[in-house]
């Protein structure tokens, strides 16, 4: 991928592109079942040491239930599942070298916040005198000094998940696992809390394995993302990988707007792939082969919204009275691919705004413009015949 | 109480009504000179003086009491385990007679549990010898199996309410099984233990019907006394008992309720 | 997620654990059941035990349904469980028709009352049973307070006679059961999303009309459950018959202690029970459907 081209041969941003590295956190062929129900249907994975991995998914998407797995909560059915190279089977949670975060927090009602994050060390005999080391540490770097004494019901939600923090980083787990770490939190909070696990993770080095629905919260946070939809891995990779090269059409879908263009291929040269669509109304050009099509393939063309470009039908973009910005190369470009249309709806969104366009073929096409110009008007409107393009290398093929 | 319509007072008001004037006519009462109801003699406490020098009164309330203590005791150790096993252990060969085995006592009528609790006690004595008398033990027991089922609905329910995740963390955290049941099920158990001894005292303390079919000669306990009294008519005495009862029993209501409430605002998030 | 987690006891820990109250309600409910049932097909007998064996001396099976024949044919023990019935059905018809209102009332009070108020409700219950009922004699007496009260206005020349009547039983057992229609009336009526109720009279429903096609119907789980809780011990009564009712009140529990104290009757007290139970188990069966839809 291009990513790797970039990275060069230094691997220690990026372990999992190194072939002799060793996976800290594996997968092998793990399975579940509950009754007739398959949670989990099959899934290899593998984590590296320092990373901070998401498993993200729709609600009943496994991605629960392979964290559970990897707590010792739940027993796979098929497979296995090393940590640093010991395998899990059979190891209760309490000998497990994991610390679980959990989504309610699960905080100790009956215990103070110093005896919550004290009682993991207890546990394991620490000496007092280290025990109060540790927790005086562990508090001031979730910056909850002033709290130590009081319970979790005298607490504000932001806090109470700082004490959970703690509570699970004070054993220096080898892996930390974080139930959505952020999903009790409002927005506000959430962007400073994900700030506050990137510089943790920076400081303490922990691997850590966050499950989240929210794509945002994955995006920001991890190093890789896995998708997972149905029990399966839909597919692993950076943020940017999956966003912009997504496996296949759930994964395209899942992160964020995209415009997907179903059709036929009629002819391969080299990287560039010409589709016949019915949808688009004249013949498609992508410049991506990854999959290796043939003429005959059924697939869709995914371009995402802020890689499509609108302008006035019958105007040369030239001459549309909103200035420069508005020209992009792809107006330019002869290669582009066009197609012809109604604005059936916009919305302002400040940063920018959301344009749904209606093909003659009904296909509705989505486009984002960023509003550079303060108060600039608005030069295409609600019914405006428009044209729409976008570069063949700015578009990919994706499997139904 | 500004969304409630006048016909919805007036029917809580009458509600109230119903529930309290029979007792505070029956405190009054005990403060009767007079022998009648229907007579005001003046205000008077030779009722209570009675009620205090009535030795069979006095040692019923006693056994009683022990009863009640025992009982509880032991139906809050069943029960706890019974609600343990009802809310945690899933599906089991068995499960649903289990379930049933212990909510059945919470309707049965008292009649029936008392004649078949006896007749077992008569059979298990013919066969094997015991229980060679009945009497405080075999009301103990009776008592017992009547009232662990309402101590496990209490903590069935607290149980269900309960994130199992607290122990599930505490298991993460490297706390094994049967000492997180000590460490944090149990502390957050104790108010649904307290409140299910609380209550299966209180049940002990007034049952008549079960007593009264499984106690053997010697044993009497204080609802006996008061139902051969009652059984007769009014008994002033037992007017003063009654509001003994009523007065204890007000008291500690409230001041458990104040105590809770003042637990609750001193721990306020602020 | 939901799932079926791992145990949190191991194996043989989560046996013990089960089998000691399991053991316990098989030995000391369950099993007192079949010998009731077991009795009851004998036959009585002036002896020790007062009942004839169930197999004779050559092994012959001597079981017969004597007693079941008596109480079912006998003129005075049908009237025994159809008063039973007719007493319990009123007495839980009355519970709801005040406990309703009562129960809606405090779920509609503002937070700091509602706890009050509930406490008024439970409050009685802690307090003896057997002396609440013992209050209502000193009220109803022909010399009791509600008569002496009425003479003494003019209202009434002679008392009315309302102790040891079919209406003493129903004021006791209306009495002493409220709070059990109460408290799971109010536990649904306080779950119940108002916000239904607004939408129903958005859309145009009267007060009274979204009454009656949302909160009640919503509230049915309560009122089934309410109702069972004052019906079912209600039909097996005895302390209240006893105390308040006249020697024709004639209630299942009262002849079932009087077959076995007073005519010491053991066979015929056990039918007695038997056919009670077998009375109690549609509504016993109803019971539990409603606390087990209730609990998921």
């Amino acid at each position: 991928m291009a990513a790797a081209l970039e990275a060069g041969s230094d691997f220690t941003d990026r372990p999992w592109e190194d072939p002799s590295a060793k996976p800290f956190i594996e997968f092998q062929g793990v399975a579940k079942s509950f009754d007739d129900v398959q949670a989990v249907k099959g899934v290899d994975l593998a984590v590296y040491k320092g990373e901070l991995f998401s498993l993200l998914g729709g609600s009943g998407c496994g991605k629960t239930t392979l964290l559970r797995m990897l707590a010792g909560f739940e027993e796979p059915t098929e497979g296995r599942i090393l940590v640093d190279g010991e395998d899990m089977a059979g190891i209760p949670p309490y000998r497990r070298p994991c610390n679980m975060m959990f989504q309610s927090y699960a905080l100790f009602p009956h215990l103070t916040v110093e005896q919550n994050i004290a009682f993991g060390l207890k546990q394991d005999g620490v000496p007092k005198a280290e025990i109060a080391d540790r927790v005086g540490q562990v508090l001031s770097l979730v910056e909850l000094e002033a709290q130590r004494k009081r319970k979790p019901h005298q607490l504000s939600g932001g806090q109470r998940q700082r004490v959970a923090l703690a509570r699970a980083i004070v054993k220096r787990p080898k892996v930390l696992l974080l139930d959505e770490p952020l999903g009790a939190l409002d927005k506000r909070l959430r962007e400073q809390a994900q700030f506050e696990l990137m510089k943790l993770q920076d400081e303490t080095g922990v691997t850590m394995v966050v499950v989240t629905h929210d794509q945002e919260e994955a995006m920001v946070l991890s190093t890789r993302i896995a998708v997972m939809h149905e029990g399966l891995i839909q597919q692993i990779g950076t943020p940017s990988d999956i966003y912009e090269f997504p496996a296949n059409r759930f994964v395209a879908d899942f992160l964020g707007n995209i415009t997907l263009i179903e059709g036929t291929v009629t002819a391969v040269d080299g990287d560039v792939v010409t589709l016949e669509t019915p949808e688009w109304g004249r013949p498609v050009q992508v410049s991506d082969n990854r999959a290796g099509h043939r003429p005959g393939d059924r697939a869709f063309v995914a371009v995402r919204p802020e890689k499509i470009t609108i302008s006035q039908k019958g105007v040369t973009p030239n001459s549309i009275e909103v200035g420069p910005v508005e020209v992009g190369p792809v107006e330019a470009d002869a290669s582009a691919n066009r197609a012809a249309g109604v604005v059936e709806d916009l919305a302002y969104l400040g940063d920018v705004t959301l344009y749904r366009v209606r093909l003659e073929s009904g296909l509705i096409v989505e486009v984002t413009r960023t509003n550079t110009i303060r108060g600039a008007r608005r030069s295409v409107d609600w019914d405006s015949a428009v044209e729409v393009a976008f570069r063949p290398d700015n578009a990919l093929l994706v499997a139904g | 109480m500004s969304r409630l319509s006048f016909p919805v007072l007036l029917a809580i008001g009458f509600g109230f009504a119903f529930l309290y004037v029979p007792i505070i006519v029956l405190v009054i009462y005990s403060f009767n000179e007079s022998k009648l109801v229907a007579v005001w003699g003046g205000w008077s406490l030779k009722w209570y003086g009675e009620l205090f020098r009535n030795e069979q009164v006095l040692d019923a309330a006693f056994l009683s009491i022990k009863v009640a203590a025992v009982s509880a005791t032991g139906a809050a150790f069943l029960g706890t385990l019974a609600g343990l096993v009802l809310a945690r252990f899933g599906r089991f060969r068995g499960r649903s007679l289990f379930s049933g085995l212990v909510a059945a006592p919470l309707v049965m009528p008292d009649v029936i549990i008392g004649l078949s609790l006896l007749l077992l006690f008569v059979s298990l004595a013919g066969a094997i010898g015991w229980p060679a008398s009945r009497g405080a033990d075999t009301i103990t027991i009776a008592h017992i199996t009547l009232t662990l089922s309402y101590v496990a609905v209490i903590v069935q329910s607290r149980l269900a309410g309960m994130d199992q995740s607290m122990e599930e963390a505490a298991q993460d955290l490297g706390c094994p099984p049967v000492k997180t049941f000590w460490l944090i099920t149990v502390p957050m158990l104790a108010p649904a233990i307290v409140s299910g001894w609380l209550l299966a005292f209180t049940l002990s303390l007034d049952d008549l019907v079960i007593a009264s079919f499984v106690t053997g000669p010697g044993a009497t306990t204080l609802p006996m006394v008061v139902f051969s009294k009652v059984r007769l008519g009014v008994s002033p005495d037992i007017n003063a008992l009654a509001t003994i009862i009523i007065v204890v029993v007000a008291v500690a209501v409230v001041t458990a309720v104040l105590i809770s409430r003042r637990a609750e605002r001193r721990s306020a998030p602020d | 997620m939901a799932g079926r987690r791992r145990p949190l006891t191991g194996g043989a820990g989560k046996g013990a654990v089960t089998a000691i109250p399991y053991a316990w309600l098989l030995l000391f409910f369950l099993a007192p059941f079949a010998i009731v049932f077991r009795i009851s097909l004998s036959e009585p007998l002036i002896a020790q035990p007062p009942y004839s064996p169930l197999f004779g001396a050559d092994g012959s099976y001597q079981g017969s349904f004597f007693n079941y024949d008596l109480v079912l044919t006998d003129e005075i023990y049908r009237l025994a469980f159809l008063g039973s019935l007719e007493v319990a059905a009123s007495s839980t018809l009355f519970c709801l028709l005040i406990g309703f209102p009562m129960a809606y009332g405090i779920a509609r009070a503002d937070a700091k009352w509602r706890l009050v108020l509930l406490l008024l409700v439970v409050l009685p219950f802690w307090t003896s049973f057997l002396l609440r009922v013992y209050a209502w004699i000193g009220l109803l007496n022909d010399t009791g307070l509600i008569n002496t009260v009425l003479q003494d206005i003019g209202l009434i020349a002679d008392p009315i006679r309302m102790m040891q009547t079919q209406f003493s039983v129903q004021v006791g057992i209306v009495y002493t059961y409220l709070p059990f229609m109460i408290l799971p009336l109010y536990a649904t009526l306080e779950r119940l999303d108002w916000s239904l109720v607004e939408a129903a009279q958005d859309l145009g429903c009267s007060a009274t009309k979204a009454f009656w096609k949302i909160t009640v119907p919503l509230s049915l789980p309560g009122i089934v459950a309410g109702s069972m809780l004052v019906f079912i011990p209600a039909m097996g009564e005895f302390v209240i018959p006893a105390l308040l009712g006249g020697p024709d009140t004639l209630m299942a529990g009262r002849i079932l202690w009087d077959e076995f104290f007073s005519n010491r009757d053991w066979t015929l007290a056990s039918t007695i029970a038997i056919v009670l139970l077998a009375l109690l188990v549609v509504p016993i069966v109803i019971f539990q459907a409603a606390q087990q839809r209730e609990n998921r």
